[in-house]
């Protein structure tokens, strides 16, 4: 089997010699992860958010920026389903954000994220339902318009009224997000939950899509998300996952951050 | 109260399952409250009911998420947070695989069946349960051990059998066996009872 981390690797000028331990200083005893995806894709930022959360260390090659030639064929078969982003640890893969996430937050240095109390592990699931089956969608067809189809063609300007219309879909979702997030710190409760996560990674795509709007009119939306933009990873380093999120010139650019831990 | 006291018995309601027939959904999460071995009374409404009212709480019409769990003064709807409450909720052990790696797969595993398994696309169906079929070769359950990649493909099987489409899956030999050994594992598989275990 082609190793496709190992090209898209190559591809993005992670030299052998610049990868994780490779000159015997391991920081930890763990291997570093490998992620492929793409900066506009919401499933994508939820891994790399997750790895900086738990401290694990991540390479993230971009589908974009990165892609071999017979991308589609090797994504198959990697995952046969086509299902992505493919993560690598090692010798082994796994593919899509719910594998992805739940395989770094069980290896990672910090606490695990979802709550221990029954409810409140209910409440967060809740609203990462909401989040995947019906905001999900609507920020698809904004990136989509926005970031996507300019990757196969640098000359598509984004339709507009594509882009207006969804922006208007999300607003009774974004509207009882703030009407949840009144009196509490986080989603679900004073501790940052998955539901964040997942949440902050639609919110995210909205902001640097230009859907600002959404945010900025709703104050207990916009407070939540400045503390989201801020808060230390919960795995004890001195890091800020959202930091490694794309700006926009980068998801335009069709550019990943890696998750490089500094502070052990 | 003395130290010794005999203390009051507590007293607490059977929490209230409400299911929508033939929803996938609320079979996935009557499952897990039986193999759990979790109490609890099981409600079945007609597909045509309204907006559950968690959703209307918050304004947001139409999306008629269900399962929902009522358990005190507690309430919670959809299948991802029923199935967490029910798989946290009780004595008997959590589903929840210690292995990373074995956890991972099935996360993937329910994703696939949420992502790409549909039966209405026989092509793409069978793409699914091809794949699904290899796997179960060398194992007894989707991840090895049981987990809620079987609870959540048991479920979806449930309603197709129960449709009359049990076709679309009953060539696949190894899924067939595999079925045939979680129907002897999930003790109300077959029963659509007023209440789900003791």
């Amino acid at each position: 089997m082609t190793d496709l981390f190992e090209l898209m690797a190559e591809k993005s000028g992670l030299k052998e010699d610049a990868k994780y331990g490779a000159s015997g200083d391991m920081k930890k005893t763990q291997y570093v992860l490998e992620l492929i995806g793409s900066p506009a894709d919401p499933d994508t930022l939820k891994c790399i958010i997750t790895s900086a959360e738990q401290g694990m260390e991540m390479n993230c090659y971009s589908t974009v920026t990165d892609g071999v030639s017979n991308l589609d064929e090797c994504i198959s078969e990697l995952s046969p389903l086509s299902i992505t982003p493919c993560l690598k640890e090692a010798d082994f893969y796994t593919c899509g954000a719910d594998a992805i996430t739940a395989f770094t937050d069980a290896r990672g240095l910090g606490y695990a994220l979802t709550p221990r109390n029954a409810a409140l592990a209910a409440m967060q699931n809740y609203w990462v339902d909401i989040a995947v089956t019906n905001v999900a969608p609507h920020v698809k067809l904004i990136t989509d318009e926005v970031f996507v189809k300019n990757y196969s063609d640098p000359s598509y300007s984004a339709d507009m009224q594509v882009v207006n219309t969804a922006n208007e879909d999300l607003k009774i979702f974004f509207d009882a997000l703030n009407q949840q997030l009144e009196g509490n710190k986080y989603i679900v409760c004073d501790k940052y939950t998955w539901a964040d996560l997942h949440w902050s990674a639609y919110v995210h795509l909205c902001e640097i899509a230009g859907c600002n709007s959404l945010i900025d009119e709703r104050k207990n939306v916009k407070d939540w998300f400045n503390r989201i933009k801020t808060r230390k990873a919960q795995c004890g380093q001195d890091e800020v996952a959202f930091d490694m999120m794309p700006s926009t010139e980068e998801a335009k650019q069709g550019k990943l951050r890696s998750v490089v831990i500094n502070n052990y | 109260m003395g130290l010794f006291s005999k203390s009051k018995a507590k007293v607490s309601e059977t929490p209230k399952l409400k299911c929508m027939s033939g929803d996938v959904s609320s079979y996935k999460c009557l499952f897990l409250a039986s193999y759990r071995k979790i109490p609890v009374e099981i409600k079945w409404e007609e597909a045509s009911i309204l907006d559950d009212k968690m959703s209307e709480s918050l304004k947001m019409s139409n999306l008629n998420r269900y399962p929902c769990i009522e358990d005190g003064d507690f309430t919670v709807c959809g299948e991802h947070a029923v199935m967490t409450y029910l798989n946290i909720k009780g004595r008997t052990p959590t589903i929840h695989p210690r292995k990373a790696r074995v956890l991972a797969m099935q996360q993937y595993w329910i994703q696939a069946l949420k992502t790409k398994f549909t039966s209405q696309v026989e092509d793409q169906g069978a793409v699914v349960l091809g794949v699904l079929d290899k796997v179960l070769t060398d194992q007894k359950y989707i991840v090895g051990e049981f987990s809620l990649a079987d609870i959540h493909w048991a479920a979806e099987f449930k309603v197709l059998e129960d449709s009359g489409k049990a076709s679309i899956f009953n060539k696949y030999q190894n899924i067939t066996d595999w079925l045939a050994r979680i129907k002897t594992e999930i003790p109300d598989f077959d029963v659509k009872s007023e209440k789900v275990a003791a």
